[in-house]
């Protein structure tokens, strides 16, 4: 490999960095810039970080947020690995039907799904509320789960619940010796993946949260369309760096390559 | 296990996931299909027949031809630069840069594209705004054209979507390319193929299934966008999906929204069949 | 068609020397077998030679020009790779073709030579098929087909019979071996097999741990091997330890740690009271019930047995505890010994040779 080509590929790596960073970077520092109207030169203070402790309405979002994001993994991942685990121990027909169901929730734009929720709660007579919210986050996350399970059910050798059934293990005894203590990276993996949807998700909270309640990405929205104040870079820092620290954890256990 | 113990235990896993699914996507979807048909909204004692007025409504008005039409346009515009940013990027990753630094990469790619869209959208806000970063940039270096303001442009748009969907490209690239074995490029080399061809006639056709899949996982839920057109475009921020969030939260025409939206999901299934079907007939490029 | 050599070359991999001052040469249209133990650098020569990778020291010259700085794609070069390495996107025609068409070869002479090509390696009729529609055997000359079509100057194999059933493996050895001959094309073929080495080379260099130890035409390196090393990779080796007492023009007697006196046909200049090996391999021993005239002869009794159709192996333990194997072909005329019955164990003195005493197996 030539010296060049390496050269011109790291560079194009990095800028491709700066892209991707680069507004992040600059909206972070700016929440740490005293001037209210973003002007330079840059003084260090933290008082967009001390207006957010004292700001109500974007704590009681977060707080949302993540009882929320809570909520729905653990449902989410539940109900998801059942699931999964069914399609790859069972044979029965129709399992290619269930595998082909899940494309559509993961690919159809979120607005649509919303806006289909949001009209037959409507129809249903059934208020708005967490609950609402719930069910829509949930459905969205479920074929994520169901997706990350099965490649881990599949890369997991049946000859090893076979060996523990061999040698006098039940069912349930095989499931809690065995194998769950193996999929446990997975069961992380999704729990994580659906905390960070849920968590991040705007689109559905738009449109199924009912008056008063707000996560935090309908906070950070609604304040941006009233105007540019420091206190959302102070609250977006906040979010980055934790949905950052949610990735480096995660990223040990999914593992992308196929 | 009998038959029946068998069935039970089957259907008592598979239930409450693909049942929540039922309910939370297709009930919803299908409902939503009912309501575009009809005049009004239910409530109380309101009179409610069929209609096909909402139809005609969309396909009566060039308007709204136009706006799906730009919102198609607009996917198609994000896929291509991601795939032209993204592609050399992959590349990269996948084929040049040293073992040690591909996992800090793929770790740095994947962080933005977990973050939140609004936090993320909210500092391209602060970039190209008038006065933002970029302005001051560009100010500093003397150049005087005005202000230079992207936000509120249908290129910030741009920015916004790519800047969101481009890690998705970068990652399906990366692992298909990585997927080649370098055994195959080393062939070519000793049959005399040079680098462009090596390129040109093993590694890109054979990353093409990958570069679909991408394409896929962007094109399609980029149409229904409407959060980057309201935030980032101002004016020039229209698009069906804006169209759609309207109907609902300002104008409370719930049933042409229903409408608009079940449309939308045709455009969307349709594609999806479209792109499955060409996925599907590269999938024997995969040794 | 041209010579490979090289010369003085080494290779090394963060701190492991790969390669290490590596000079041989390779003569036009010989059939050259690198052969070694996994780790021992035979596949970096090729690699080397190849242009893969470039030598940290040392010249490699393809038909006397220096390939310094010359990439793959210019050195006009066949590779076959171990896992053949065919193009999975392209029709067994299309992979075939590239060589010729990147080179841009006019079409109407791409399609005849490929044609060639696939009656070559008999393989007419599969021009359609993709890789994966093809069996191992069927990809395999897939892959000598787009090797050679371009009639390149030399033929590389790395370990290509590696992943076919024994019986393929045989079949594919002869084919190859003609191909080579009728070609004329010179060709280095790496493998860990001694039987494969043996069978088709014209010259094997075996190696160990990135040097080369001995190199020389097959039978050369069987029956006088210049090491132990080389002596227990190619073929079997029965080891007596002892001290020369004796040496004359043809021969060189030595009495072992346990007493035996033996003598050798052959010795590797060896003086009285030095310490030798001495080695005699399975097939060259004699079993029998009653002791004769032959020098080297020694007592023992059978302790275990293997039948395997064309032979029985032998395992025959001596009085002093030593323990010897033996091949003996299976014919009608000699019936087989019993488990644990007393037998003597003879060989000619031509039929052993001396080495040097070693305290570790390597060149």
């Amino acid at each position: 490999m030539s010296r060049a080509i390496s050269t011109i590929a790291s560079l194009y790596a990095l800028l491709i960095l700066v892209f991707l960073y680069g507004p992040l970077v600059v909206m972070i520092i700016m929440g740490f810039n005293r001037s209210p109207f973003y002007e330079l030169p840059f003084q260090y203070d933290l008082i967009w970080f001390q207006k957010l402790s004292t700001n109500e309405r974007i704590l009681t979002a977060t707080r949302n947020s993540i009882v929320l994001a809570f909520a729905v993994s653990i449902l989410a991942t539940f109900l998801g690995t059942l699931a999964a685990w069914a399609m790859s121990r069972y044979h029965f027909r129709g399992k290619n039907i269930l595998r082909i169901l899940i494309i559509p929730p993961i690919t159809i734009p979120w607005l649509i799904l919303a806006v289909a929720l949001l009209l037959m709660f409507y129809w249903l007579k059934i208020p708005r509320s967490l609950f609402t919210l719930v069910v829509g986050h949930v459905g969205v996350s479920l074929p994520y789960v169901i997706l990350i399970m099965s490649t881990r059910f599949q890369g997991l050798d049946s000859s090893l619940e076979e060996a523990a059934r061999s040698l006098g293990a039940g069912p349930f005894t095989t499931f809690q010796r065995i194998t769950l203590p193996l999929i446990i990276p997975g069961l992380v993996a999704s729990f994580m993946f659906t905390f960070a949807v849920s968590f991040d998700n705007f689109t559905l909270s738009h449109f199924l949260a009912p008056q008063g309640v707000s996560t935090l990405p309908v906070e950070i929205y609604t304040s941006i369309r009233k105007g540019f104040t420091p206190e959302i870079n102070a609250i977006s820092a906040i979010v980055f760096f934790f949905s950052a620290i949610l990735v480096l954890f995660s990223s040990r256990e999914i593992k992308f390559v196929g | 296990m009998s038959r029946w113990r068998r069935a039970f235990s089957l259907l008592a896993l598979l239930v409450p996931a693909y049942g929540w699914l039922a309910f939370a996507v297709l009930a919803p979807l299908t409902i939503m299909l009912v309501f575009s048909f009809l005049s009004d909204v239910p409530i109380g004692e309101r009179a409610v027949f069929f209609t096909l007025d909402n139809y005609r409504n969309f396909f009566e008005h060039i308007f709204y031809w136009r706006l799906t039409a730009k919102s198609l346009l607009t996917s198609f515009y994000t896929t291509l630069l991601c795939i032209l940013l993204g592609y050399p990027m992959a590349l990269a990753m996948a084929k040049v840069i040293p073992n040690q630094w591909r996992a800090a990469l793929f770790m740095l790619v994947i962080v933005p594209f977990w973050s939140n869209t609004i936090v993320r959208l909210y500092s391209w806000a602060i970039v190209l705004r008038k006065g933002g970063v970029l302005d001051l940039f560009f100010q500093s270096l003397g150049i005087q054209m005005g202000s230079f303001e992207i936000l509120y442009t249908y290129q910030a748009i741009l920015i916004g979507l790519v800047h969101g969907y481009l890690p998705y490209m970068v990652l399906t690239l990366y692992i298909a390319l990585d997927r080649i074995e370098n055994s195959l490029l080393e062939a070519a080399a000793s049959l005399g193929a040079n680098a462009w061809q090596r390129f040109w006639r093993i590694l890109f056709p054979l990353s093409l299934p990958g570069m679909i899949s991408g394409a896929i996982l962007i094109y399609i839920p980029a149409i229904g966008s409407f959060v980057e057109p309201r935030l980032l475009g101002g004016r020039a921020g229209t698009m069906i999906g804006t169209i759609i969030e309207d109907q609902f939260v300002q104008l409370f025409k719930w049933n042409f929204g229903a409408t608009l939206s079940f449309l939308l999901l045709v455009i969307v299934l349709i594609f999806m069949a479209l792109l499955g079907l060409i996925l599907r007939r590269t999938r024997f490029l995969r040794g | 068609m041209s010579s490979v050599e090289l010369q003085q070359v080494s290779k090394n991999y963060d701190q492991v020397v790969a390669v290490d001052q590596v000079s041989l040469k390779v003569e036009d249209g010989e059939f050259f077998a690198l052969l070694g133990p996994s780790g021992s650098g035979k596949t970096t020569i090729l690699r080397l030679i190849a242009g893969f990778i470039e030598p940290d020291q040392g010249k490699i010259l393809i038909g006397g020009s220096d390939m310094n700085g010359v990439p793959p794609e210019r050195r006009n070069i066949g590779v076959v790779f171990q896992n053949y390495a065919l193009f999975p996107h392209l029709t067994a025609w299309e992979n075939v073709a590239f060589g010729l068409e990147v080179r841009r070869f006019p079409k109407k002479e791409v399609a005849e030579r490929v044609k060639e090509a696939f009656a070559l390696v008999r393989l007419e009729g599969m021009e359609q098929r993709y890789p994966r529609q093809l069996s191992g055997g069927q990809q395999q000359r897939v892959a000598l087909a787009r090797a050679l079509v371009t009639r390149p100057r030399v033929l590389l194999l790395d370990e290509p019979l590696g992943a076919l059933d024994k019986k393929l493996r045989t079949q594919m050895q002869v084919e190859l071996r003609q191909l080579q001959q009728s070609l004329g094309i010179t060709a280095i073929f790496v493998t860990h097999d001694q039987e494969e080495a043996l069978t088709l080379a014209d010259r094997i260099a075996v190696m160990d741990r990135g040097r080369i130890c001995q190199i020389g035409e097959p039978a050369a390196v069987y029956e006088y091997p210049v090491n132990l090393f080389v002596s227990n990779f190619l073929g079997q080796s029965n080891i007596f330890r002892g001290i020369v007492t004796k040496i004359n023009a043809d021969f060189a007697h030595i009495q072992t740690q346990y007493g035996y006196e033996l003598v050798a046909g052959w010795r590797k200049s060896k003086a009285i009271g030095e310490s030798a090996l001495l080695i005699v391999r399975p097939e060259k021993i004699n079993l029998s019930r009653q002791p004769s005239e032959i020098p080297n002869e020694v007592p023992g009794k059978v302790v275990h047995r293997i039948y395997l159709g064309t032979n029985t192996t032998y395992v025959i333990q001596l009085e002093s505890g030593e323990v010897v194997t033996a091949f003996i072909q299976n014919k009608a005329e000699r019936s087989g010994f019993s488990l644990g019955e007393s037998i003597f164990v003879s060989w000619a003195a031509e039929n052993c040779f001396l080495l040097d005493e070693v305290t570790q197996d390597s060149c």
